[in-house]
């Protein structure tokens, strides 16, 4: 074939490196995608087992195809090497002892002081003659003990594990955690429960944090909040930025600078280079010197990901100088992405070790063609100008898969951003160690340079995040699309390189492949608008309602948002949703309508309906004002009214006048029936017995009966009478619970559902429950 | 042995030019880019039939193909037999140089991708040379070419013709004598069956054209259906 001869960046010859790295990643990421299973562990065990052999033979042969059977047993090795992994999670010996009331002993590993109490990493730890590896998360609410490392404590808490994602477009802390080894969390407040019994920390490890400690002292000496917080994320690795200078940096693409990363290693690098060129000390030496620098620096900074990644390639750029052996940056970079994976396997499914590794990818691979296409001429800015281009088409589908939205301010912001921070950079590391070393004058004006581009940057950020918004909410793409991005993407660079020979390019086929992705992209993006189903989705908000939903013509609407609304937030921002149609608030009790402040906030609604009440309610108030501030129109709906979203129509069943005076909140609840065809769904809200005898009595002749009901009041005892159930007589029953003191859900509320003949579903067992209907037949999902 | 096996992984040798030696870079031939800055490349006003370089780029044939006809439908060559080229192909007659035939070889693939359609061939083979030559140089350049071509086609090359007795060294001759000289020169070799195919005849240097119009003849001759001809360098058309 003729592409056997163009070498892509997967060149087996001069970048042996890259086709195993990503045969590791892929043997990583199907271990996770198909989750633990014991006896496929063994049965690829035994393939790995049968493939040695075979491999043996077919070197010693020297068959054709003994290359190939090493590369399946690194794809397997990979996929064994994680499923053990998952294994030994699932087998955890402190599994035994989750939701207990334990007395554990541990090790110290780190401790952070928040605006709530101290949070303390925790290790070795031994619980009566369990023991385990893993590492625990214990919060100090209120709390003033500062530990320090290496303290061995007994702590007498109760182990818990994080929640998982049980939300569509939520994230599973609990992975996330994993990533860190953690197993659990634990809670203890006011220092009670907590004893210090020894110090056990390690002579070097505990130099290493003195030494981090001092460091920040000296800076907190020398700089006022927040430009201490953005000197020590900027050369510690500390990050407890304050939230809006994070969000300003993240708005203008600029958190990367915020992080410690190559810039970093490079300017250290250089230095020692300087100062061991100064004292003539042999290559050999200042080989050693500047590796055993930057890993004593790396472990200072507490070992982030892209400090680990730039430190392994600046390490191996530097052996291969030493050694004067040729550099392939694919091959290193898939070399050092091989070490990472190899120690710590977890780092493929992080968001920072997928961020620096495209971007250093994209800078390599895109910076030529880009170079070439802008109309600047040469120059400091153009390089920058490259380089953030580059990162920033590279990254886009990476950005917006995390966090739904994508900047283009970047690329203008970091031209005049990103000089400036190498300057203070240049500045900081020698001000860091005078300023330690106890050199007050010199260091005094190195921070008086530094303070003055400190407060220029911050203001000018400030500036540019205020006044230019350039960030587009996009919602996370599928991997079909992300797939497709970067095979356009690739095509279009292919095209756009620089020829060398005539003809070399066979311009026709690549436009033949590119014109297939495109219109692929374009239907995978657009395509699946066409559908005609009304979509619900009841979100798992732990105790209390909210539910979301879309008609087949488009329109979005909420009915309630749960107690903070994150859930449905960040449910409707990964699908690229800013603005809502609908709002309807069943009644005002802060499990139902708390969420509403938090969706007005962060999405443009033009409709809002709610009910009558009938006791002033501070929550009520909140949510109205905040509606009229934002230009949202405000209806109160009474039993009897009508609204038509084309194709559904929308009966209004209670409240209705005069108001249930007893338990007045949860029996005035909006109660409204959705109609698309044959497909009904009742809203009940809060509805008890009283309301729900109102309701009964007020539609004798109605007919109550529908496909769903969303069970009213968490599946509560006070609800869902017997002769309400056969009135309405669903097929799907969803009751909206989570954990809660109050008994809910009614085992007998349940048993009648049951009885009843409906399907019931929970979102404390299943998630998130969405169902779909074309107006005749539905079907659901739930997300557990 | 391991730490070796390590540093290669990690440091791999990097694929070097074939004529300097230097490193190459994103170059989809094993010549660096300075080495193929040397070559002539024919882009534009080439002769429609047989490829050649014209003087005047207002005409679509050569000053020969106005002449006379050839018995191959179409002729197409790399570059200019000057300069770059010129070396490369005097270097590639030594042995140290014969892995110049993957990058040239590849040349003329990229060419024949270009002006011929990949599917249209059914059998690939190249102009054989005199054994004396063979005897001296130790290979036929057209043959390593041709098999590199064939790589690229997946398309085994074949030595179809063999010279039928010897004959005087084409470049020592002048015009006339040339044409003459190559008459009748070349049979087909002993069951080889060419009826009703197509061939891509493979040669280095396209002069006169007196040699690939020569054995063009010979498989018409035995029921060949049509003869296309790449060659690598050729010359500039003179009126």
């Amino acid at each position: 074939m003729i592409d056997s001869k163009t070498r892509l960046p997967i060149d087996l010859k001069t970048r042996p490196l890259v086709l195993i790295f990503i045969l590791m990643a892929l043997g990583l990421i199907s271990a996770s995608y198909i989750g633990v299973n014991k006896s496929l562990i063994n049965a690829t065990k035994i393939l790995v087992i049968l493939l040695n052999l075979i491999g043996l033979y077919s070197y010693r042969r020297r068959l054709k195809w003994r290359r190939s059977i090493i590369y399946i047993l690194i794809f397997l090795l990979s996929f064994i090497y994680l499923q053990q992994l998952e294994l030994g999670w699932e087998n955890e010996e402190l599994g035994k002892v989750i939701g207990e009331e334990v007395s554990l002993r541990a090790k110290v590993v780190d401790v952070e002081v928040n605006d709530r109490g101290i949070e303390y990493l925790i290790e070795d730890i031994m619980v009566g003659d369990l023991m385990s590896k893993r590492r625990v998360l214990v919060s100090n609410w209120d709390g003033e003990k500062e530990l320090s490392y290496g303290d061995i404590v007994e702590i007498d808490t109760q182990l818990r594990l994080a929640p998982t994602k049980t939300n569509p477009g939520s994230f599973s802390y609990r992975d996330y955690l994993k990533g860190e080894n953690i197993y659990a969390r634990a809670n203890i407040s006011r220092d009670r429960g907590l004893r210090v019994l020894a110090n056990e920390g390690g002579i070097i490890s505990k130099s290493i944090r003195e030494l981090r400690r001092r460091m920040e002292i000296s800076i907190d000496d020398y700089f006022l909040s927040p430009y201490s917080d953005i000197l020590k994320a900027l050369l510690l690795g500390r990050g407890n930025l304050p939230q809006d200078i994070n969000d300003n940096f993240r708005e203008l693409g600029l958190s990367h600078i915020l992080v410690i990363s190559g810039f970093h290693m490079g300017l250290i690098s250089y230095f020692i280079a300087l100062i061991c060129k100064w004292l003539k000390l042999s290559k050999a030496l200042t080989l050693l010197i500047t590796i055993s620098t930057l890993f004593f620096y790396l472990g200072l900074t507490g070992f982030g990901l892209s400090s680990v990644r730039a430190v392994i390639l600046i390490t191996l750029i530097l052996i291969a100088n030493y050694l004067g052996r040729r550099i392939d940056l694919y091959n290193i970079l898939a070399g050092a992405g091989i070490i990472i994976l190899l120690i710590a396997p977890y780092s493929l499914f992080k968001v920072s070790f997928q961020l620096s590794f495209i971007a250093v990818l994209s800078i390599a691979y895109l910076s030529p063609v880009i170079e070439k296409v802008l109309p600047i001429k040469k120059g400091k800015v153009k390089k920058i100008l490259v380089a953030t281009t580059a990162a920033q088409l590279g990254l886009l589908p990476v950005l917006a898969y995390y966090f739904y939205e994508v900047s283009f301010l970047g690329i203008v912001a970091n031209p005049i951003i990103m000089p400036l921070v190498s300057v203070l950079i240049w500045l900081a590391l020698p001000f860091l160690i005078l300023a330690t070393i106890s050199f007050p004058f010199l260091a005094g004006i190195l921070a008086f340079l530094m303070r003055g581009i400190l407060v220029f940057v911050l203001e000018l950020v400030n500036l540019l995040a205020s006044n230019f918004s350039l960030s587009l909410l996009i919602g996370r793409p599928n991997i079909l699309l992300i797939i497709l991005y970067y095979l356009i993407i690739y095509y279009i660079s292919k095209l756009l390189r620089p020829v060398v020979i005539p003809y070399a390019k066979d311009y026709s086929r690549y436009n033949k492949v590119l014109i297939a992705s495109v219109i692929l992209f374009l239907i995978v993006q657009f395509g699946f608008t066409f559908n005609r189903d009304l979509k619900l989705v009841f979100f798992d908000v732990g105790n209390g309602d909210a539910i979301y939903f879309e008609t087949p013509n488009g329109r979005r609407g909420l009915i309630d948002a749960g107690v903070y609304g994150r859930e449905v937030v960040s449910y409707l921002r990964s699908r690229g949703v800013r603005s809502l149609d609908f709002v309807f608030i069943s009644h005002f009790h802060l499990d139902h309508a708390g969420g509403i402040v938090e969706v007005l906030d962060e999405f443009e609604v033009d409709k809002l309906f709610y009910p009558p009440t009938l006791i002033a309610n501070q929550l009520e108030d909140t949510v109205l004002e905040l509606a009229l501030d934002r230009e949202v129109s405000i209806y109160e709906l009474i039993g009897g009214d009508k609204l038509k979203v084309d194709p559904i129509k929308i009966n209004v069943l209670g409240p209705t006048y005069p108001l249930i005076q007893d338990s007045a909140a949860n029996n005035n609840s909006l109660v409204f029936r959705f109609n698309y065809g044959d497909f009904k769904v009742l809203f009940t809200g809060d509805l008890e017995l009283e309301g729900e005898r109102r309701v009964l009595k007020e539609y004798e002749d109605y007919d109550l009966a529908s496909t769903l009901l969303k069970v009213g009041h968490h599946g509560s005892v006070t609800s869902t009478s017997e002769k309400f159930l056969s009135s309405v007589g669903p097929k799907l029953a969803v009751i909206q619970v989570g954990d809660n003191t109050y008994g809910h859900p009614s085992p007998l509320v349940i048993s009648n559902l049951k009885a009843s003949g409906a399907k019931v579903l929970r979102n404390d067992q299943d998630g998130a429950i969405t169902v779909f209907s074309d107006g005749r037949s539905y079907r659901y999902k739930t997300f557990k | 042995m391991l730490w070796e096996g390590l540093l290669n992984l990690f440091y791999p040798e990097g694929v070097s030019c074939s004529i300097c030696g230097d490193e190459i870079g994103d170059v989809e031939i094993d010549l660096c880019k300075n080495c193929i800055g040397e070559i002539e490349f024919i882009k534009d006003s080439f002769c429609e039939k047989c490829g050649k370089i014209l003087s005047d780029a207002n005409k679509s044939l050569c000053s020969d193909c106005r002449r006379k006809d050839h018995y191959f439908v179409k002729g197409r060559s790399v570059g200019v037999y000057e300069k770059g080229l010129k070396e490369y192909i005097y270097l590639f007659k030594y042995n140290r140089y014969r892995n110049l035939a993957a990058p040239l070889g590849d040349l003329m693939g990229i060419y024949i991708d270009r002006f011929f359609s990949r599917r249209d061939f059914d059998l690939i083979t190249y102009i054989p040379s005199h054994q004396e030559r063979i005897r001296e140089r130790g290979f036929n350049q057209a043959r390593l070419l041709a098999n590199r071509v064939g790589e690229r086609l997946n398309l085994e090359s074949k030595g179809l013709l063999k010279r039928r007795s010897e004959t005087i060294k084409q470049s020592k001759l002048a015009r006339a004598e040339r044409i003459e000289n190559i008459k009748g020169k070349f049979i087909l070799k002993d069951g080889i069956l060419v009826k009703d195919k197509s061939i891509l005849l493979v040669d280095d240097i396209y002069t006169t054209g007196a040699t690939v119009n020569e054995a063009s003849k010979v498989f018409l001759d035995k029921g060949a259906d049509k003869i296309q001809v790449i060659t690598l360098a050729t010359g500039r058309d003179v009126e």
